[in-house]
C-alpha cells in the first residue's frame, strides 16, 4: 500500500504526501484528534466515543446497540467525516450507509457484476462495503444471508462475487446497530456473527446537559455541517500508522494471565453456558493497547482490562436460562483475577 | 452503558442470618415480658424490619426522611395499640382478651419491626453505621442471661440445673456462650466488611478470642457473693455497742433442735454410768443441729462483721479439707477463730492482755507459724488439714485446738481467696474420762485463775449456778466436769432456741435472757454456760467460728462451711486436757430446721480446693486445669502479642525507610508501598478487586497526586523492563522522594489530626494497604 501512497495523487484534495507516524506520541495525537471530532459531533456519548475510537485503532468493529434517535448515525458519519482519503484515485469512500431490510440481498451489499451494453464486458460495481466507515443499519432486521456476506467482509476484509475474490481496503471500519426492543421481524445475529464484533456497546439516553448543548448546536448549525467539522482530520494512512504503533505497547505476563483468568472464570460459572472464547482474549489484545495509548501509556495496566472487558464479554458469553445481568456475571468474574493482578504488582 | 455503582445488593443467605438474628433479638428482650401474642408479634417484626429496612436503605429517600417516618410510623401504631383497648367498642366487639392481646401484638411487632427496619436502614446506608446493628443486636441476645450477674452462677435455672445435673460448672457453659456470641457478632462484622477477609481480620478474631480466654484466668471468675438475707440481719454496726444484741442475727448450731437424737433419758442423775454415755452422745451432738436459717456470724464482735454479717444462709464461706481422718466425739467439727473471755462488765469479749488465750493467732499465715500456747497433747488426737476461703475472713479459723498455722498455694485463685493449713489437736477424750479433774491449770499465775474467772457482781447467777450444782450426783459433788455437765444440761432442758429473740437494750441482756424467757440463741447460751460455771469457780471461756456436722460431710475428707454454721460455744478449761467444748443444746427449737448440705457443692468445691491432680478424668471436668492452663497460655499470649506488636512496628518502620535505602529495581514498589501506607493509615485501602487506578480516583479526594505515583508504580511493575533505565522515570529516587511528599503533604491537609496519629500510633495499619 506504502507504494501507492507515493504515486500521484488527486488534485482536489492534496499533492502532499500524508505524513507517516512512527512513535507513540503521535498515534496519541491521531487518536485524541478523532476523539476531539467526534466528542463535538456527538454530545454526551464520551465513552461510546472512547471505545470507537480504540475499536478503530484496534482494527475490531463495533456493535451500538441502542434506541432510534439516539445519534448513531450522527457518531458514524462523524467518524466518517474525519477521515480524510489520502488514496483518492481508488474507488473506496470514506464513509457508507446500509439500511437493513428484510428484502436486502447479498449483492446490495457486497456490489454486483453487471453487463456494460457498450463495451460487451461484465464489470464489478462495488458495493457499499467498499468504505473505510460503514454504517450497518439495524443489522438484525436482514435475513442470514446478508448478514452471513457482510461476516465475510468484516472478518477476512474482502467479498467473493460470482467466485472472485475482491479485497477491501485496509481501513475497514463497521458500525452496526441494533434495537434492542424492537425485535418483531428481526433475525437475531448468530453467536458467530456476534464473535466478529469487537465491541458491543449498549448506550442509553444521554444526560440533560448534553441534550441541551445538542439542542443548541442544532440551532447554530443547522441540519447541514455536524458541530466541530472545523476541528482537524485524521488521514486514512495515519490510523494506519497508528495501528501498528499501537503493536509496541508492553503487554506484561501478569496481565496476561488476568485476561486468561477472566476467561477461566467464565467458563467456571454455571450461570454461565459458555465462557469468553481464545478468540475474544486474542482481539482484547489489541484493544487493550490501543487504549493504553489513548491515556498516554506505554504499557496495558488493570485499568484497561477492567475498561474494556465488560464490553468485549458481554455479548460472547451465552447465559444459562433465567440469568439476564451479565454485567453483574462480568463484574463477578472479574474481582479474582484482578485481585491477583493488583497484587502481582507489588511481588515485583 | 454504565457501569452503574449501587451498592452490591446482600446476598439472600445474608439477609436471611440478618433476619434471624434480629428476631432472636427481639424475643431476647421481650421474653418474660410479652404475651405470646407479643412475643409472635416481636419475632415477625424484627425479621420483617431486616427487608424493609434494607429497601427505605437502597431507595432514593434521604435518611432522616426514612428514620422519621419510621417513628410516625410507630407512633401510629402505639396508637392503634391504645385504640384498641382504650376505646370502648372495640373490646365489647371482640371480647377483652383480644383486645389486649391485640394491643401487645401491636406494641411489640410495630416496636420491634421499627427498631429493626431503622437500624437496618442506617447499615445500609452507611456501611461503617452496620456496627451499630451488631452492638444492638449483642447487647440484645445477652439480656437473657442478664440475671446472671456477679457471679450469681445459680441463674438462669434452666442451664445451670442442667449443668449441674452433668457435674458441669455452670460458669463454663455461660463462658462458652460468651465465647460464641462473640465469634458470631465478629463473623457478623466481618461479613459487613466489602474488601473481602483478609487474614488479619481473622487473625484479631482468633487474638480476640484467645484474649477473653486469657483474661479470665486474670481477672477471676465473678465471686458469688452471698445474698441479703431480706434485711433481717440489717444492724450489723451495732456490734460494738451491745455485745448480745449485737446486730447480727446470730444462728446456733448449739440449739437442740435435731429431735432425732435420743433425749436425754434423766436430766435428774445425768452422770450415773449408763446414762452418762448416752448422754455425752447426747452432749455432744447437743451442739449438732444444723444451724437454723439466720446471719452466718455470731457477729457479736466486729472482727466477725465483714466476713458477712447481716448476709448469711446457704453461702459458702470456705472448704476444709481433713488430711487426717478425725471423727470429733461431739459429732461436730468446732473450728474456732477467736475466743472471748474477757468480762467487760456485759458480755464477754476478746481477751487484751497476752498472756491468756494464747491458743490462737490472729493473722494469716505466710510462714510455719505455731501457736504460742498450744493445747495439751493428752486425749486429743493430731489432725492436720487444708482451708481454702471463698470469702474474706479477719482471722484464720481452725479445727480446736490449733498447733501450727502454714500457708498454702491457693488452689484455684479464681474459685478462692486464699488458703492455709492448719494442725490442731483435736478433742478425742470421752467425756466420761473427763470427770475427776480439776479445773483451771496449776501453772496459771493468779491473775490469770482469777480472770478467767470473772463474772458479772449481779447475785442470781451466783444463786441460780448453786441451785443447779445442788443436783449434781452426791458422789461427784465438787467435780469441775460433772458440775459443768449438770449445768449443761439443765441448760439443755430450759432453754428455748429461737433467733428472733435477740433481748437488745438491756444492760445485761444474758440476765435478761436467763433470768427472763429463756430464749434466744447461741451466744445467749453459750455466755449463760460461761457465767454459770465461773460463778462455780470453774475458768471458762466463749469460743466462736464454725460448727459443723459431722454427718454433713457424707463421709468425704471435704467440710463445706456456710454463713449458716457461724456458732459460739461455751468452753471449760480441765487441767491436763486444756480447754474443752461443751456445747448447749436447747431441746425446745421454735426455728425452722436449715436446709441440707448441697452435697453436689460440697463436692465440687472440695475438687477445686483439692485439684484432684491423680484423677484424670475429673481433671479435665474442674476448672482447675482449665484456668492453670488458660493462665500459662495467658502469659504465652501476652509475650506473642508484645513481640508480634514489637514486630509489626519494626515492618512499619522498615516500610517506612526502604523508599530511601532499597535498590533503584524496587523503588516503585517500595515507594508506592509507603504511599499506600500513609493511606491505610488513614483508613483509606484498596477495595478486593479494585484497581490500582480506580483505588487512585478514590483517594484522590484526599490525595490527587496519588494517581501520578500510581502510574509510576504501575510503569515500574507492568512496563516494559526491557526499556532503557535512564529514560524511566519510576527509577528516580528523587521523582519518588518529590512525590511521596507531596502525598504526605495532602494527606496531612485532607485529614484531621487525631485519625493521622491513631493510623500513626497503629501497628498493623500496614496490614490494610494492599
Amino acid at each position: 500500500m506504502e507504494t501507492e501512497i507515493e504515486i500521484e495523487q488527486s488534485v482536489h484534495v492534496t499533492r502532499t504526501l500524508a505524513p507517516r507516524i512512527s512513535d507513540p506520541a503521535a498515534a496519541f495525537g491521531v487518536m485524541n484528534r478523532l476523539r476531539m471530532r467526534l466528542q463535538a459531533a456527538v454530545r454526551g456519548r464520551d465513552q461510546a466515543v472512547e471505545l470507537i475510537v480504540v475499536a478503530l485503532l484496534a482494527d475490531g468493529h463495533v456493535l451500538l446497540e441502542d434506541y432510534p434517535g439516539s445519534g448513531k448515525t450522527t457518531l458514524a458519519k462523524a467518524l466518517g467525516g474525519s477521515i480524510i482519503d489520502d488514496v483518492p484515485d481508488d474507488p473506496i469512500v470514506t464513509f457508507r450507509r446500509i439500511q437493513f431490510t428484510p428484502d436486502l440481498l447479498p449483492s446490495d451489499v457486497t456490489g454486483t457484476t453487471i453487463f456494460d451494453p457498450n463495451t460487451n464486458t461484465f464489470f464489478f460495481r462495488i458495493g457499499p462495503v467498499f468504505a473505510h466507515i460503514l454504517l450497518a443499519d439495524e443489522i438484525n432486521r436482514t435475513s442470514p444471508k446478508v448478514q452471513s456476506a457482510l461476516l465475510e467482509a468484516m472478518g477476512e476484509k474482502q467479498v467473493t462475487v460470482d467466485n472472485k475474490t475482491r479485497a477491501l481496503d485496509d481501513l475497514f471500519f463497521v458500525i452496526a446497530t441494533q434495537n434492542p426492543l424492537d425485535l418483531v421481524g428481526t433475525f437475531p445475529l448468530p453467536a458467530a456473527q456476534l464473535d466478529r464484533f469487537l465491541f458491543k456497546i449498549r448506550m442509553t439516553h444521554i444526560d440533560r446537559q448534553s441534550e441541551l448543548e445538542v439542542l443548541a448546536g442544532y440551532k447554530t448549525h443547522g441540519d447541514k455541517r455536524l458541530p466541530g467539522d472545523d476541528l482537524p482530520r485524521v488521514t486514512r494512512t495515519e490510523i494506519l500508522d497508528a495501528r501498528a504503533v499501537i503493536r509496541a505497547v508492553h503487554v506484561a505476563p501478569e496481565v496476561q494471565e488476568c485476561l486468561v483468568d477472566i476467561a477461566g472464570e467464565t467458563r467456571k460459572n454455571p450461570q454461565i453456558l459458555q465462557g469468553a472464547s481464545t478468540r475474544s482474549l486474542v482481539l482484547m489484545i489489541p484493544a487493550l493497547q490501543a487504549r493504553a495509548l489513548s491515556r498516554m501509556r506505554s504499557f496495558v495496566s488493570a485499568d484497561d482490562v477492567e475498561a474494556l472487558a465488560p464490553f468485549i464479554f458481554a455479548h460472547r458469553l451465552e447465559l444459562a436460562p433465567g440469568v439476564d445481568d451479565v454485567d453483574a456475571l462480568i463484574r463477578a468474574a472479574m474481582v479474582k483475577p484482578m485481585e491477583r493482578l493488583a497484587r502481582a504488582t507489588m511481588a515485583r | 452503558m454504565s457501569v452503574a455503582s449501587l451498592p452490591d445488593r446482600p446476598g439472600f443467605f445474608r439477609q436471611l442470618l440478618r433476619a434471624g438474628a434480629m428476631a432472636l433479638a427481639a424475643l431476647s428482650l421481650t421474653w418474660g415480658t410479652a404475651l405470646p401474642s407479643g412475643l409472635a408479634a416481636a419475632l415477625l417484626g424484627a425479621a420483617l424490619g431486616v427487608p424493609i429496612g434494607q429497601a427505605l436503605g437502597r431507595s432514593r429517600v434521604r435518611l432522616p426522611v426514612v428514620l422519621l417516618g419510621l417513628a410516625l410510623f410507630a407512633a401510629t401504631g402505639f396508637g392503634l395499640a391504645a385504640f384498641a383497648v382504650g376505646a370502648v367498642f372495640f373490646p365489647t366487639l371482640v371480647g377483652t382478651g383480644t383486645a389486649l392481646r391485640t394491643a401487645a401484638a401491636l406494641r411489640f411487632g410495630i416496636a420491634a419491626l421499627t427498631a429493626s427496619a431503622a437500624l437496618r436502614s442506617i447499615g445500609a446506608r452507611k456501611p461503617a453505621a452496620a456496627a451499630i446493628e451488631v452492638v444492638a443486636l449483642a447487647a440484645a441476645i445477652p439480656s437473657v442471661f442478664a440475671s446472671h450477674r456477679d457471679g450469681i452462677i445459680a441463674r438462669p435455672l434452666w442451664i445451670s440445673d442442667f449443668a449441674w445435673q452433668r457435674g458441669i460448672d455452670p460458669t463454663h457453659i455461660f463462658l462458652g456462650l460468651g465465647g460464641v456470641a462473640i465469634a458470631v457478632l465478629a463473623v457478623l462484622l466481618l461479613l459487613e466488611t466489602r474488601s473481602g477477609r483478609a487474614p488479619s481480620s481473622l487473625m484479631a478474631l482468633a487474638a480476640l478470642i484467645a484474649l477473653a480466654l486469657g483474661v479470665l484466668p486474670l481477672l477471676g471468675l465473678p465471686t458469688p457473693k452471698p445474698p441479703n438475707d431480706l434485711g433481717l440481719t440489717d444492724s450489723a454496726d451495732a456490734g460494738g455497742k451491745d455485745p448480745l444484741d449485737a446486730g447480727a442475727k446470730p444462728t446456733d448450731g448449739g440449739s437442740g433442735a435435731r429431735g432425732s437424737r435420743p433425749e436425754q433419758g434423766d436430766g435428774g442423775d445425768p452422770l450415773d454410768g449408763g446414762s452418762l454415755g448416752q448422754e455425752s452422745d447426747q452432749l455432744d451432738g447437743g451442739g449438732g443441729a444444723p444451724p437454723p436459717d439466720g446471719g452466718p456470724k455470731v457477729a457479736q464482735s466486729e472482727h466477725l462483721e465483714d466476713q458477712g454479717s447481716g448476709k448469711g444462709g446457704e453461702a459458702p464461706m470456705a472448704v476444709v479439707i481433713l488430711d487426717d481422718d478425725y471423727a470429733p466425739p461431739s459429732g461436730g467439727f468446732y473450728f474456732r477463730q477467736e475466743a472471748w473471755s474477757t468480762y467487760n462488765g456485759a458480755r464477754l469479749v476478746r481477751a487484751t492482755r497476752g498472756d491468756v488465750d494464747g491458743d490462737q493467732i490472729f493473722d494469716f499465715p505466710v510462714r510455719s507459724t505455731d501457736v504460742p500456747d498450744p493445747p495439751l497433747d493428752p486425749g486429743r488426737a493430731r489432725v492436720r488439714a487444708t482451708v481454702a476461703l471463698l470469702v474474706e475472713h479477719t482471722h484464720p479459723f481452725a479445727l480446736e485446738s490449733p498447733v501450727r498455722f502454714v500457708p498454702a498455694q491457693n488452689p484455684n485463685p479464681t474459685r478462692f481467696l486464699r488458703a492455709y493449713k492448719f494442725e490442731s489437736l483435736a478433742q478425742t477424750t470421752p467425756f466420761k474420762e473427763l470427770v475427776g479433774r480439776k479445773s483451771g491449770d496449776a501453772r496459771w499465775p493468779e491473775p490469770v485463775k482469777s480472770y478467767y474467772l470473772e463474772g458479772p457482781t449481779d447475785p442470781r447467777y451466783a444463786a441460780l449456778a448453786k441451785q443447779i450444782a445442788s443436783k449434781v450426783p452426791a458422789s461427784y459433788t465438787g467435780d469441775p466436769f460433772a458440775t459443768a455437765l449438770t449445768v449443761k444440761l439443765w441448760l439443755d432442758d430450759q432453754l428455748t432456741y429461737s433467733t428472733k429473740a435477740r433481748h437488745a437494750g438491756v444492760p445485761d441482756s444474758t440476765a435478761d435472757f436467763l433470768f427472763g424467757d429463756r430464749t434466744g440463741y447461741c451466744v445467749h447460751f453459750a455466755h449463760a454456760a460461761v457465767l454459770l460455771w465461773r460463778a462455780l469457780g470453774i475458768p471458762a471461756r466463749i469460743g466462736t467460728g464454725y460448727r459443723t456436722e459431722e454427718d454433713d460431710r457424707h463421709g468425704s475428707s471435704t467440710i463445706l462451711i456456710r454463713a449458716s454454721d457461724a456458732h459460739a460455744w461455751p468452753e471449760l478449761y480441765l487441767e491436763g486436757i486444756g480447754w474443752v467444748v461443751l456445747d448447749i443444746a436447747a431441746k425446745k427449737n421454735i426455728d425452722e430446721p436449715p436446709p441440707p448440705v448441697d452435697s453436689d457443692l460440697q463436692r465440687l468445691l472440695g475438687e477445686m480446693a483439692r485439684q484432684m491432680p491423680h484423677d484424670p478424668v475429673h481433671t479435665a471436668l474442674t476448672e482447675t486445669s482449665t484456668l492453670a492452663f488458660g493462665k500459662e497460655a495467658l502469659r504465652v499470649l501476652l509475650l506473642g502479642a508484645a513481640m508480634t506488636i514489637a514486630l509489626l512496628y519494626t515492618v512499619k518502620i522498615w516500610r517506612r525507610l526502604a523508599p530511601f535505602v532499597v535498590r533503584p529495581r524496587r523503588l516503585p514498589v517500595a515507594g508506592y508501598r509507603l504511599a499506600l501506607d500513609h493511606l491505610a493509615e488513614i483508613g483509606l485501602s484498596r477495595r478486593l478487586g479494585e484497581t490500582r487506578e480506580a483505588f487512585a480516583r478514590r483517594a484522590a479526594a484526599v490525595a490527587p497526586s496519588f494517581a501520578a505515583l500510581t502510574d509510576l508504580h504501575l510503569a515500574g511493575a507492568l512496563g516494559d523492563p526491557a526499556r532503557d533505565a535512564a529514560a524511566r522515570d519510576e527509577l528516580s529516587r528523587p521523582r519518588w522522594r518529590e512525590g511521596n511528599a507531596l502525598v504526605m503533604r495532602e494527606i496531612r491537609a485532607g485529614s484531621r489530626f487525631w485519625r493521622r496519629l491513631v493510623g500513626a500510633l497503629d501497628p498493623a495499619s500496614f496490614l490494610r494497604a494492599r
